[in-house]
């Protein structure tokens, strides 16, 4: 019988392998907390861990839409432009218009919709790469953002809208319990459904997934507008947050995105990931950004450490894939 | 051969690959001005062997000598070095270089160290084709080129180091009669000047015109070397099938109803012409060919992966309009590829989710998986087709290729599919899985399966085929029942010369 | 359909006339169009503006033409600027200063390459977090702000003459002729294509593929310090978040210059071309006195029609199997 030379217990699983690579990065987390509690003592307060959650939670929303696209073999650099174009065109509703917030968020989401789809047209129909794709409509739907709004500042928001960046519950942060129910809803959705199985099988080989007969072009198509919604809805609560539009806001959601959906250990040609190696990943670059803060460090360094962790989140999963093929013999 | 002629000494060759003994204890020996030919089926371990003497492969155990002194071949530098030159079996040239440019890389004559003197390399390059008798432009783009020119470039470009030793895998696999006749003149050439060629081919005839001495690999190991006068073809095949012909192919008698899946004209321009071919319900058809002979870009067509130009498929006597794969998915037709690693499984997902990955509509109809169902549909198929795995959740990376096979297979199973089109199911497999899968070939038949295999290996076709279609350079040239089919018809018929056919076909 | 070109010249003539039809369109609609376009100071100014994006274009094919990408050029062109304005801060000559600006580069693109080969990760990956890396570098240097270059010597890289045309031209010319050579005539040339088709196939081929990519980022990252350079000169600044988005129109000027993103095989001369049709188009649409952003909306539908059209024109052609 084949393989029986090799230990039961260490053969390389799928869950095993999802299962390490979230809580080897979870460990880093705790890591990072434990070693920061040390370093401040504001760290560790209820205000400032609820701070963190307060600002990861766009990040991670957002991200949560480009984890799709990549897991898919994708990519999104339209994120910026979509969330500032549907950002605007909602703002201008509800304050010129006075279109009940709901219907203004429910029309831009409809919009962001659009623009997704449009994205996954051309990456699928027209047979563009995604990365060039993305990149033109970003421009395009720049241009289109500039049209509508023209330099404007538009703010003066209703209450009950900017409840939802802003507001608290129990003392909470209501953005906190909106990227949870994005994050159960997404994961329910790359988890536990056909159309999860699809992406996940569509981003480790686009051709044995057609050989299955699995219809790529729509489930490309869907994940980009996925990509599209999240960015329009983490751009929706960004407005609530501080009660501002306009034009210019937007800008390096894509590469936060990005960023967190890596660090988190998303593959970057697919197939490999979770969900909740982005929740991590955005959580680990809020960490950071709170630590500079709290260590006096000037904010521009962020960058840097994010890039480094970038770096090394990615040089560490390849080396797990090693010892993982070592254990394979 | 006297001691102090060898130039290439290989002792004791293990070679392990995850769940596969590519090599087990082989020895093989060349001389000065010889010409060793290695046969040996799919997966016998023939290319694995020149791969680790080419320093492309490393190997696990054993000794290799170079002119009695024992050499680590670490990298393909080093064998270059040591005057090895390797033509391999797929093409290796960089499309978008010229021919003269192919020729010299890692070998560019240069003005100070690293600046290509343009003019001398193709100076050069235009030489060494003249003295081949090659009639290709240095400068002309590789991909530009009939395959078989690539491969006679490549044949100048490992004669451009003026090895000592040259091996070639399946170097005339593209080539035309007359290209093949030129390199044979050039191979006898070589030899009186004592170069030392190992051939490796599956044209078993070309290997009696050709070869002085041919060494027979079976399931990885060195069966035994022989001198080519001293033989036959027949003891050859005998050697590389090895056993019993009616043990390993258990074929049984099944019932064969109507018409299940067919191919009517199918034609696409410098691949295929006038495909017409029928598999019925309970029936196994196979589809023998040489490399090169366009069966699995048709059997592509018919499953909707590429479009043909004109023909059409049949499916129960129906016409399926604009033939799709996931149209022929829901038809109930599964298709296992040729490179089951690159197009037959996703690797970096597990088993489980490999075999639900064509029934997900099926199986979950509201949308949402049920990780409960996954798992015990993926117990159900490993134990049905007895795949080894401790888990169902365990990456198709790490399964070996018999089990990776298994998988596809049982892919189409959970997807309940009718007709089964498998192109070279056994490629690269051990023995063992071998039968086994032959076994549930058969069992599927028995249960009214219309199943198409498109294999190489003549033993194979002929153990577990009803029928046997051939086709050679896009043509069928032929279809023998399982009755009427032995080696010397069936290969005819794949090298297509036009005496043989007719020969056979009256 | 089409011919096979029986030598590389003519299989030049092929990929490089679609581009550069495009160009002479777009230059004569502009000259027909506007007439501040048609100048010789709006020339010069075309000339200087462009230099940055087609130096940075050169180096951005040879990435690509590699199987790679090189995603930190926007980020360290605005460090080069910041180190030269740091270090001349603290005393050093311009000249040196210069140098500094350029070697930090390249040793950046040292670091991407090393991580890239020797890691074997992703380029996309590594070079957006270096990308990270030395926006943030930049910033720090500057405390986010601008540093002032004063010297008239140094700002006439930017704004100088030298034999009647701008000195960035030549900068511009020297630059794409150094890239020539190593693609023409050097191994290393042809090794990138190589490895772009197959690195693989390249390694059995006796190609050492990991030196050759450390040496492809090392060349993307010292050409974007040149280009830097050049950026800094003309402003007179240096500023971390000058040249962010460079990296995009890069590799847009590469695509729609002939390069397949996957690499394999690639046109210098298309992409310099390509360079120029973006750089045109902006200079064009800004003289009609389009806003900013929607020159960008333009431009960016124009791209977006020109890699369609590369696709449909380099890939139907040359496909020898």
């Amino acid at each position: 019988m084949e393989n029986s030379h090799v230990k039961p217990s260490v053969r390389p699983k799928l869950a095993l392998a999802r299962f390490i690579s979230v809580i080897s990065r979870l460990a880093v987390l705790l890591i990072m907390m434990v070693v920061m509690s040390f370093l401040s003592h504001s760290f560790f307060t209820t205000n400032n861990l609820l701070n963190i959650l307060r600002q990861a939670a766009p990040i991670f929303i957002i991200g949560a839409g480009q984890t799709v696209v990549i897991l898919a073999r994708g990519i999104d650099l339209s994120m910026d432009s979509v969330a500032s174009l549907t950002g605007v065109i909602m703002a201008t509703l509800m304050v010129d218009n006075k279109v009940p917030f709901y219907w203004s968020m429910l029309l831009s989401l409809g919009l962001g919709a659009l623009l997704g789809l449009i994205n996954g047209i051309i990456v699928t129909k027209i047979k563009l790469p995604p990365f060039v794709a993305t990149f033109g409509t970003y421009l395009l739907f720049k241009g289109l953002t500039v049209l509508w709004i023209d330099g404007r500042v538009i703010s003066g928001f209703s209450k009950d809208f900017t409840f939802l960046g802003a507001g608290r519950v129990f003392g909470i942060p209501f953005i906190i319990f909106i990227a949870l129910l994005v994050y159960l809803i997404v994961r329910l959705l790359l988890r536990y459904t056909t159309f999860g199985r699809k992406i996940y099988a569509i981003g480790a080989n686009p051709e044995a997934s057609r050989v299955s007969g699995i219809k790529i072009d729509r489930i490309v198509i869907a994940a980009f507008v996925i990509s599209a919604m999240l960015a329009t809805f983490g751009s929706q609560l960004y407005i609530s947050r501080i009660n501002s539009a306009k034009e210019d806001f937007g800008e390096g959601f894509a590469l936060d995105a990005i960023a967190a959906t890596l660090i988190g250990g998303t593959s970057f040609d697919g197939g490999v990931g979770t969900i909740e190696g982005t929740v991590i990943g955005a959580l680990i670059i809020l960490l950071l950004r709170n630590a500079m803060n709290l260590l006096g460090v000037s904010g521009l360094w962020q960058g840097l450490a994010t890039g480094l962790v970038i770096i090394i989140a990615v040089l560490g999963d390849t080396y797990l894939k090693k010892v993982a093929k070592k254990y394979e013999g | 051969m006297a001691e102090n002629h060898r130039i290439v000494d290989m002792q004791g060759i293990i070679k392990n690959f995850p769940g596969v003994k590519a090599l087990d204890m082989v020895d093989f020996d060349l001389s000065k001005g010889e010409i060793h030919v290695l046969v040996g089926e799919n997966g016998a371990g023939k290319s694995t062997l020149v791969k680790i003497l080419a320093g492309v492969l490393p190997l696990d155990h054993g000794t290799i000598l170079i002119d009695g002194t024992p050499e680590r071949i670490a990298n393909p530098s080093r064998a270059q070095q040591l005057g090895i030159s390797i033509v391999f079996q797929e093409s290796n040239l960089s499309p978008y270089l010229t021919v003269a440019q192919n020729i010299f890389i890692s070998h560019e004559p240069c003005r100070a160290g690293f600046v290509v003197d343009v003019r001398e390399e193709e100076r050069q390059a235009h030489e060494l084709l003249r003295s081949l008798s090659m009639d290709i432009n240095p400068n002309e783009l590789v991909a530009n080129l009939s395959l078989g020119k690539q491969q006679l470039v490549a044949f100048a470009r490992a004669l451009s180091f003026n090895p000592r030793v040259i091996i070639l895998d399946e170097p005339t696999s593209s080539l035309t009669a007359q290209e093949t006749e030129l390199m044979f003149t050039t191979l006898r050439k070589l030899k009186k000047e004592g170069v030392g060629i190992i051939y490796i081919s599956h044209r078993l005839e070309e290997l009696f015109q050709i070869g002085d001495r041919i060494t027979v690999l079976r399931d990885g190991k060195r069966i035994d070397t022989l001198l080519t006068k001293n033989t036959e073809l027949n003891t050859i095949i005998r050697m590389m099938v090895g056993r019993d012909i009616s043990e390993m192919y258990p074929k049984e008698i099944t019932e064969i109803g109507k018409e299940a899946f067919r191919l009517e004209k199918v034609t696409r321009k410098g691949v295929c012409k006038d495909i017409d071919l029928t598999v019925r319900t309970g029936e196994v058809v196979g589809l023998f060919g040489l490399v090169g002979a366009g069966r699995t870009e048709t059997m592509r067509m018919a499953f909707g992966l590429d479009a043909m130009e004109s023909g059409s498929i049949f499916l129960y006597g129906e016409k399926i309009k604009h033939p799709s794969p996931s149209k022929s998915v829901g038809l109930g037709i599964g298709f296992s590829p040729e490179d089951r690693k690159q197009e037959g499984l996703c690797l970096a997902l597990s088993l489980k989710e490999n075999i639900a990955r064509a029934s997900l509509d099926q199986l979950f109809r509201s949308g949402f998986v049920s990780g409960k169902k996954e798992n015990e549909i993926a117990q159900k198929y490993i134990h049905d087709l007895s795949i080894a795995t401790p888990s169902v959740d365990r990456l198709a990376l790490y399964l070996s290729g018999g089990t990776q096979q298994k998988v596809v297979l049982a892919q189409w199973l959970c997807a309940k599919s009718s007709i089964l089109i498998l192109d070279e199911p056994t490629r690269g497999i051990d023995v063992g899985t071998k039968a086994e899968i032959y076994r549930m070939i058969n069992q599927l038949a028995q249960k009214g399966t219309a199943i198409l295999v498109i294999s190489s290996e003549l033993p194979e076709v002929m153990g577990i085929s009803d029928r046997i279609y051939v086709m050679c350079r896009g043509e069928i040239t032929g279809m023998l029942d399982r009755a009427d089919a032995t080696p010397e018809k069936i290969a005819a018929l794949a090298f297509g010369t036009q005496e043989t056919i007719n020969a056979t076909k009256s | 359909m089409r011919q096979n070109p029986s030598n590389r010249f003519l299989h030049w003539l092929e990929i490089v006339p679609s581009i550069a039809w495009i160009l002479i369109a777009l230059l004569i609609v502009f000259c027909l169009i506007t007439p501040h376009f048609a100048t010789l100071d709006n020339l010069f100014n075309l000339i200087r503006q462009g230099a940055v994006l087609t130096i940075v274009a050169t180096g951005m094919v040879v990435a690509i033409t590699s199987g790679g990408i090189d995603l930190s050029v926007g980020a360290l062109i605005g460090l080069t600027g910041t180190v030269i304005g740091f270090t001349i801060n603290r005393g050093l000559s311009w000249p040196l200063a210069m140098v500094v600006g350029v070697l930090v580069c390249s040793l950046a693109g040292l670091i991407s390459g090393l991580i890239i080969s020797k890691g074997r990760i992703f380029p996309f990956v590594v070079t957006f977090g270096m990308l990270f890396i030395a926006r943030s570098i930049g910033l720090g240097l500057s405390q986010g702000g601008s540093i002032h270059i004063a010297g008239q010597a140094f700002s006439m890289i930017g704004s100088g003459y030298f034999l009647y045309l701008p000195i960035p031209f030549w900068v511009t010319l020297v630059a794409a002729l150094i890239v020539l050579f190593f693609l023409k005539r050097t191994v290393f040339g042809r090794y990138i294509f190589s490895i772009g088709s197959d690195a693989n196939s390249a390694s059995w081929m006796g190609i050492k593929v990991d030196l050759i990519r450390v040496l492809v980022y090392v060349l993307s990252g010292t050409l974007a310090g040149v280009a830097g350079v050049v950026m800094a000169s003309r402003v007179n600044t240096g500023n971390a978040l000058i040249g962010q988005g460079t990296e995009f129109f890069a590799i847009a000027s590469v695509v729609i210059g002939g390069t397949p993103i996957t690499g394999g095989r690639g046109s210098l001369a298309g992409a310099v071309l390509g360079s120029f049709v973006i750089t045109v188009l902006q200079n064009g649409l800004t003289l009609l006195g389009l806003s900013s952003q929607l020159t960008s909306a333009i431009v960016g539908i124009a791209l977006m029609l020109g890699v369609i059209f590369a696709q449909l024109v380099y890939r139907g052609g040359l496909r020898g199997k």
